[in-house]
């Protein structure tokens, strides 16, 4: 689309939001796939019409208050990248442009301590330990509280496991394949500790050797995605210097940390660390994508067979790109099948802390979303990514089911465990 | 119209009770709001509307049209938004009503194969709802994902699947709209055929001034059983387009051809990735579908014709997933060149397929001087053409000059003898060249039309027309008779002469269907058996024209010389049927079951209208979406609206031999069954006809070796019966379209039904001895009626259904019940305000 946009008065992201409203041609094949454009059916709140919005506010033409509304709705789900035949790079537009509305918008009190929370407690486990017990202890009062407080109180699990410290070197099994280091993520560690645990194992029988820095930090996606660059700078730079660089690959299991930090060149645009930023980036990758490149140790049978459906988190399906591998993995695993959810590339309502700060559409999607998993009937579901657990978890016990939610890791790991079992 | 009321920026102020029908959710009016909806896919244009509302239901459109009229405010109806002819631009002074979330399929019903559904519903949508029966809904504009119904039908959008299964108007069987007035109408119904003038197809393509469609029947299709699909990579275009020629003259009909050149190409690889060949100057697409059976054989002779045709390098798709990567880059290729240029300007010309070579060297020419890169894909099927205009709107003059090379462009469309829109249609872009296309009488008799259904011009208003200046109504002179004015006029001036001497006429060509053309008191016989003569005829394209009064045997005898025929099997050939009668009575034959119906091939016409001007509507090409469908609305006319002088037609392939198979089963119920296992079989059929209680005729046509293999096949789902071959097996069809089974005295009726309704029907005719014969698989009934009208009347009315009456004694021809007379009616004014022709 043609544009105005005084492309230096942005910096150096003047010229990258610039070039994704050019590449736009406001075709529209972007608004079947966009989740809020389903549930709220205006153009405002579809991809095509927050380009438009994004544009006129960039140009002067339109304030950011004016604008900021529909721009909030945005999942950033990427569903929209998936499908543009123009190849626009949105996240590109959205990221830079929600940074830069974050300086000269006004929040409201209940939005700044939501934010403030998401900010300064969720990225620190120890600090976010202490939070999520004392708001188990607030349960009962959930009916007094604002959408957004009671949301994040109904989205904590009923019980919080007991975090053990990790090993600096988590060895291999057998014969030595690859080295590696793990990001043990930050909010994960606190809300589902085990996933990492799972993870760990998994490689170790795959011969894999994990390092996990101790220095490591919250990847900085969240805070990245929300319009908080400095923040999510700060936090990068910290893994830069803590993470080795004598490993094959940082792994992550987490798709939001594993899309956040492939964006570490963007984020870092024109900055003294920028090839750092480059080089980081160049080394991570999801555990499913690294285990399938590396081939995996054919598992043993699960101890009953299971009818399992994969979920495809946004950040690693539209994102990265990642939908092959995770499902390779779980059918090289014998006695499982894999079943595809109708609609399956729409995003569960979860988008990083966006059922948190959106708590209604988030809930139409989870619900969407466990509608769809329900009529494939499946024992269990797998997912890449821990906010997609949770929330699928959540609106599943909503409807009074109780099948578990798993990331695709632990349910290698349950495979690898009767090995375990066996071994003298 | 008296000056509204108006706010400090000049416009109108928007009427308080339309807040009264919208929650502010639905009723947007902030600029954030109104912002991304200034523009649909075509961008160089933008306007931001007054407001734009949302309704959730039918009735909330219906009190929004209704209040726009009341309040003499302007509107736009808009779909997802994706016209590329600027057909959603809003109106700065009247409002947008958006209709996506009008989205639900009211009705799919897998026997009688239609869905039922609301304009906001997604053109892919129906396909996939109608998957699990193995149907789907045909026509795929490359937008489908997005695009919706509502907006097909307005634009009559067409898709690389045309040349052999038509556009959106070819599968819309019946339309429930609100007129510009709040009026509303129902169109058409469930059945493929239709009695009165096909008010269905004319609303199709009327780019919203006809008002708003609110439920519209959608013709499903069975999916064939396969689809072969194969790219073949040229070192030039003409290469290219040397093969399409070898491909047609082979008879071969392909579901699809498409041709994608250098810069296309590039674009669309890089979107999709799917492994195109490098370096290819154009990339052509060739799709057969249909039976394995017919199919396979048919896909090898394909081959060789390729492999001979100097391609560097063929790929046969393997499986649905390769198909599904061939398409997915011709889909997508508009928008993938949003890659190689910011801006760009997509034309839809459409130029006879022999010429194509010749319009794309001089696209390639006007790319040259004017220095402008163009790309190039189309449907080389059809000779619709998409230049791709690419520029950059930030450069300063680079958007002017790439609407003088646009315009150059639809220019030499029309020079060639085109059509300046295939598909997109006129919307804002190609206003100014539909009066290129069309002359000042053309224009003024469409103008005249639209006026009469929307005196204000509210429903779309500065779409599809230029600025016309005063177009006077139509001439309410007398009647003069001039000296040499003839009844039975031999060229079309005498035609136009007779129409202004003479105060009442009544139109015959043959004489093959007495009630149509029976003189009175005040009306006098307008013999046009002497208008006759083919006038072009082009094997290559697939048309011919021919004047009114030409007898369809005379025409079919031309055909068949060339190997072609006329799908669409008009009746009483043998008792001297004329095409114009033919399109005028709206009869087709038993033979329409393969192809479709006379609405299914007719192109273009010419007419004389009650003011004795020469109107043209359509084009002499397979495709066109330029102006209304006139052509359309004369199918079943039975001249009240018109004389017809001369008809565009589309023919196909003949089929090279016909088999029938006839057989008696014991019962109506059981025959009845047949029929539903027919349908859901997917095969190919020429002819199903059934005369009650149970004998069947099934008709198969095509390439001797692989006839007998299908007749086996047919034998397999209905039983043994004969097999009728050769003399005895065309006189046997003879017959039937001249309904030498109809015993003489009988009045012989018309009746459109469907599959469900024949066991009622049946139940009433089966106690009165009447001969009569089921035709296209129940959608037909031909009734020779011997007892007294009024009891057929009665009978009619009681089932819901319409009659046509061709011969026999009556007050006027129709029977039972009509659609559309209101729309009928306020047309009839536009075209003969003075009432020379009938008004049945």
């Amino acid at each position: 689309m043609r544009h105005e946009i005084p492309t230096a008065d942005f910096g150096p992201y003047g010229e990258t939001m610039a070039q994704e409203v050019k590449a736009c041609v406001h075709c529209g094949f972007c608004l079947p796939v966009c989740p809020t454009y389903k549930v709220l059916g205006e153009e405002m709140d579809s991809p095509r019409g927050r380009i438009v919005l994004m544009k006129e506010v960039l140009e002067g033409n339109l304030s950011v208050e004016e604008a900021i509304p529909y721009v909030d709705k945005c999942l950033g789900c990427l569903a929209c990248v998936t499908a543009c035949p123009s190849g626009v790079q949105y996240g590109e537009l959205l990221n830079p442009f929600r940074s830069y509305a974050e300086e000269q918008r006004k929040r409201d009190p209940l939005s700044r301590i939501t934010r403030f929370m998401l900010n300064h407690i969720l990225p620190f486990p120890k600090r976010f330990s202490k939070a999520a017990a004392l708001a188990r202890l607030a349960r009962p009062f959930r009916p007094l509280f604002p959408t957004t407080l009671r949301t994040m109180v109904d989205l904590l699990p009923s019980k919080l496991s007991p975090r053990s410290p990790f090993p600096a070197v988590y060895p291999a099994k057998g014969t030595q394949r690859a080295r590696v280091a793990l990001l043990t993520g930050c909010a994960q560690q606190v809300l589902a500790p085990q996933i990492n645990w799972a993870t760990l194992r998994v490689l170790s029988e795959n011969g894999v050797e994990i390092v996990i820095p101790k220095d490591q930090g919250c990847c900085g996606a969240l805070a990245m995605h929300g319009g908080e660059a400095d923040q999510a700078r700060g936090l990068a730079l910290r893994n830069f210097t803590s993470f080795p660089h004598d490993v094959d690959a940082v792994l992550t299991n987490a798709a939001g940390c594993g899309s956040g930090m492939k964006e570490y060149p963007l984020l870092f645009k024109d900055l003294p660390d920028e090839a750092e930023a480059h080089r980081f980036a160049d080394r991570v990758q999801d555990v499913s994508v690294f285990l399938k490149d590396l081939g995996l140790k054919p598992p043993p049978p699960l101890a009953e067979p299971l009818r399992l459906a994969y979920h495809d988190a946004c950040h690693l399906a539209h994102a990265q790109g990642v939908r092959r591998e995770p499902r390779r993995l779980l059918e090289s695993i014998p006695n499982l099948t894999l079943v595809e959810i109708p609609d399956g590339e729409t995003c569960c309502g979860s988008a990083g802390t966006y059922n948190l700060e959106q708590p209604e559409i988030a809930r139409t999607l989870g619900e969407r979303k466990v509608g769809t998993i329900l009529e494939t009937k499946v024992d269990s579901v797998a997912a890449g990514n821990v906010g997609c657990i949770i929330q699928i978890q959540t609106y599943l016990e909503g409807r009074g089911e109780s099948i578990p939610v798993l990331h695709t890791l632990e349910v290698l790991d349950r495979a690898y465990s009767s090995l375990r079992m066996r071994a003298p | 119209m008296a000056p509204k009321e108006t706010n400090k920026m000049g416009l109108p102020n928007l009427p308080s009770a339309l807040g009264q029908i919208y929650p502010p959710d639905r009723f947007l009016t902030a600029r954030a709001q109104l912002l991304p909806y200034e523009s649909d896919a075509l961008t160089v244009f933008r306007a931001r509307p007054l407001a734009v509302v949302l309704p959730q239901t039918q009735e909330e459109v219906i009190e929004t049209v209704r209040l726009c009229h009341r309040e003499k405010l302007p509107f736009v109806a808009r779909g997802s938004g994706t016209s590329l002819s600027g057909g959603s631009l809003p109106i700065e002074e009247g409002i947008v009503i958006g209709l996506n979330r009008l989205n639900r399929i009211l009705e799919l019903d897998p026997q009688e194969r239609i869905a039922v559904v609301q304009p906001g519903v997604i053109n892919l949508d129906v396909s996939s709802a109608a998957a699990p029966h193995n149907l789907y809904y045909a026509p795929d504009p490359s937008s489908q994902s997005v695009c919706t119904i509502g907006g097909n039908v307005a634009f009559n959008s067409g898709g690389a699947h045309c040349l052999l299964h038509g556009m959106t108007s070819n599968h819309v069987l019946g339309i429930k709209a609100v007129l510009p007035d709040g009026e509303i109408v129902r169109l058409g119904g469930r059945s493929l055929e239709r009695i009165g003038p096909d008010l269905t197809g004319f609303y199709v393509g009327s780019e919203g001034l006809f008002g708003i469609a609110l439920e519209i029947t959608l013709r499903l299709v069975p999916r064939p059983e396969t689809y072969r699909t194969l790219l073949a990579a040229y070192r030039s275009l003409e290469a290219a387009g040397e093969a399409v020629a070898r491909i047609v003259a082979a008879g071969i009909l392909p579901g699809a051809i498409e041709i994608m050149d250098r810069l296309a190409l590039k674009a669309a690889e890089a979107a999709v990735h799917a492994g195109y060949p490098e370096g290819a100057a154009a990339l052509l697409i060739v799709e057969l579908e249909g039976e394995s059976i017919e199919v396979d054989p048919e896909f090898a002779s394909l081959q060789k014709i390729i492999e001979a045709s100097g391609s560097y390098e063929i790929r046969v798709a393997q499986d649905e997933a390769d198909r599904a990567r061939i398409w997915k880059g011709r889909k997508g290729a508009f928008s993938s060149v949003g890659r190689l240029s910011p801006d760009y300007i997509v034309q839809d010309g459409v130029v006879p397929r022999s010429r194509l070579g010749e319009a794309l060297a001089e696209i390639e020419r006007l790319s040259s001087e004017f220095d402008i890169p163009v790309a190039n894909v189309f449907h080389a099927g059809d000779g619709n053409l998409h230049p791709l205009i690419l520029f950059d709107g930030n450069e300063e003059g680079a958007l002017e000059r790439a609407e003088e090379l646009a315009g150059l462009i639809v220019r030499m469309c029309i020079r060639l003898g085109g059509s300046i829109t295939g598909e997109h249609g006129i919307g804002m872009e190609k206003r100014a060249y539909l009066a290129e296309m069309f002359n000042r009488t053309d224009m003024e008799n469409m103008i005249r039309i639209r006026r009469s259904l929307d005196p204000y011009e509210l429903s779309n208003r500065t779409k599809m027309f230029p600025e016309m200046g005063e177009v006077p109504p139509l001439e309410a002179k007398p009647p003069a008779p001039a000296i040499g004015s003839t009844l039975q006029p031999k060229t079309v001036e005498e035609v136009c002469q007779s129409v202004r001497s003479f105060p009442s006429l009544v139109c015959r060509g043959g004489g093959s269907k007495p009630a149509l053309s029976r003189a009175s008191q005040t009306a006098q016989i307008l013999d046009l058996s002497r208008l006759s003569g083919v006038l072009e005829y082009q094997p290559e394209e697939f048309t011919f024209t021919a004047l009114a009064g030409t007898a369809v045997a005379q025409v079919q005898q031309i055909l068949s010389q060339e190997g072609q025929y006329l799908p669409f099997d008009p009746v009483l050939a043998g008792r001297g049927a004329t095409m114009g009668g033919t399109v005028a009575a709206g009869t087709s034959g038993s033979g329409r079951q393969r192809h479709g119906g006379i609405r299914d091939f007719l192109l273009g016409v010419s007419f004389v209208n009650g003011g004795g001007e020469l109107v043209r509507g359509g084009a002499k090409v397979v495709k066109n979406a330029a102006g209304f469908d006139l052509p359309k609305l004369m199918i079943g006319s039975l001249g009240c609206l018109g004389v017809l002088v001369d008809l565009t037609f589309k023919v196909f392939p003949r089929p090279r031999r016909y088999v029938t198979l006839e057989l008696e089963r014991p019962n109506l119920a059981d025959a009845l069954e047949q029929l539903s296992r027919l349908k859901s079989s997917g095969f190919n059929l020429e002819a199903v006809d059934l005369e009650p209680p149970g004998k069947l005729w099934v008709r198969l046509g095509g390439n001797s070796e692989t006839l007998s293999g299908r007749l086996d096949r047919l034998r397999n789902v209905l039983g043994r019966g004969e097999a009728r071959t050769d003399e005895e097996e065309s006189s046997l069809w003879q017959r039937a379209t001249d309904f030498a089974w109809s015993p003489a005295g009988a009045s012989l009726v018309k009746i459109p039904v469907t599959l469900a309704l024949i066991p009622s029907l049946e139940e009433h005719l089966s106690q009165i001895s009447c001969r009569r014969r089921y035709c296209s698989a129940g959608n037909l009934l031909w009734l020779a009626w011997t007892d007294a009208l009024e009891r057929l009347e009665s009978i009619l009315q009681t089932l819901g259904l319409g009659g046509l009456l061709l011969d026999g004694p009556g007050a006027g021809p129709f029977l039972g019940l009509r659609d559309g007379q209101v729309l009928t009616q306020r047309i009839k004014q536009a075209l003969d305000s003075q009432g020379r022709f009938p008004d049945y």
